[in-house]
């Protein structure tokens, strides 16, 4: 049963996280996010967990919030706009959609069994975070890493044309073009 | 009624809302963060005894956060912006 501060504590992260995505100013989004950190950190110490709130409050709070203003200072790109329109109006379904067919899953693999070697009185989630939690939880943020990596990779490069009208060519070393030209004149 | 369940919940439709919302690459960043903290809130609702993992989800997360960090800083010398949809690329 979770305490009054601890519901308190989920509350402020929950104001905070809000205020995070809401805001436009990075340097209140960046101050947003550490208050949602910290926040989380109270209901992790109420909870009785005392070092992982110590390492939210020192790695989540306050490690990744200098990482954020660090970048913001080395980009100078410190206020954002939002999808507009009809993206925005896909966001939202999305969202709603995500959030629907997570609670289905959820409720699915609630009343799923594993049928051999195994209690089948026992729900399937307890058998298989019984028996895989730290891989299930490493194979999910190196998938992660993975599409962002990917996505990274495969970006065409797309000032180059704008500025110069066409895209530049890697395999073709400096001055081969101008001395083409010269030889054509 | 489980009330961390519920704020996991909350959590992680905010941080999947600032993802798709988004167009700044660091405030995506800031929605997948969010999302990690939902994860961080449903391992303590679901499993009081899990410090362990919860620390590791931490660190683990701290590391996935200076990784981005890292391409957002090289898409920002490439592009010359961190708008995802003047970049082109990673929009939908």
């Amino acid at each position: 049963m979770t305490s009054t501060v601890g519901v308190a504590a989920l509350a402020a992260t929950i104001l905070c996280g809000l205020a995070a995505v809401g805001l436009r100013d990075m340097i209140w989004v960046v101050s947003a996010l550490a208050s949602s950190s910290l926040a989380l950190a109270v209901f992790l110490f109420v909870e009785g967990m005392p070092y992982a709130a110590v390492f939210e409050a020192t790695v989540a709070g306050g490690l990744v919030s200098v990482l954020f203003l660090l970048v913001i200072s080395m980009t100078d790109d410190d206020y954002v706009e939002f999808v507009r329109g009809r993206t925005a109006l896909l966001a939202v379904g999305a969202g709603a959609i995500f959030l629907g067919a997570l609670g289905v899953v959820w409720q699915g693999l609630s009343t799923v069994t594993l049928s051999e070697g195994t209690d089948a009185t026992e729900p399937f989630v307890e058998q298989f975070w019984a028996a895989h939690p730290l891989d299930v939880l490493l194979v999910t943020v190196l998938v992660f890493v993975g599409v962002l990596a990917i996505s990274r990779l495969t970006t065409p490069i797309g000032p180059a044309e704008t500025e110069t009208g066409h895209a530049d060519d890697p395999t073709q070393p400096d001055g081969v073009e101008a001395a083409e030209t010269e030889e054509i004149a | 009624m489980n009330v961390p369940l519920l704020a996991a919940l909350g959590i992680l439709g905010i941080g999947f809302l600032g993802v798709l919302a988004g167009r700044n690459l660091l405030k995506t960043l800031v929605g997948v963060e969010l999302m990690s903290k939902a994860a961080l809130v449903n391992f303590v609702a679901t499993d009081a005894a899990s410090q362990g993992i919860v620390v590791l989800l931490i660190l683990v997360d701290a590391i996935v956060v200076a990784v981005v960090m890292a391409m957002a800083v090289s898409m920002y010398r490439q592009y010359d912006t961190l708008d995802l949809d003047a970049m082109g690329a990673m929009t939908w």
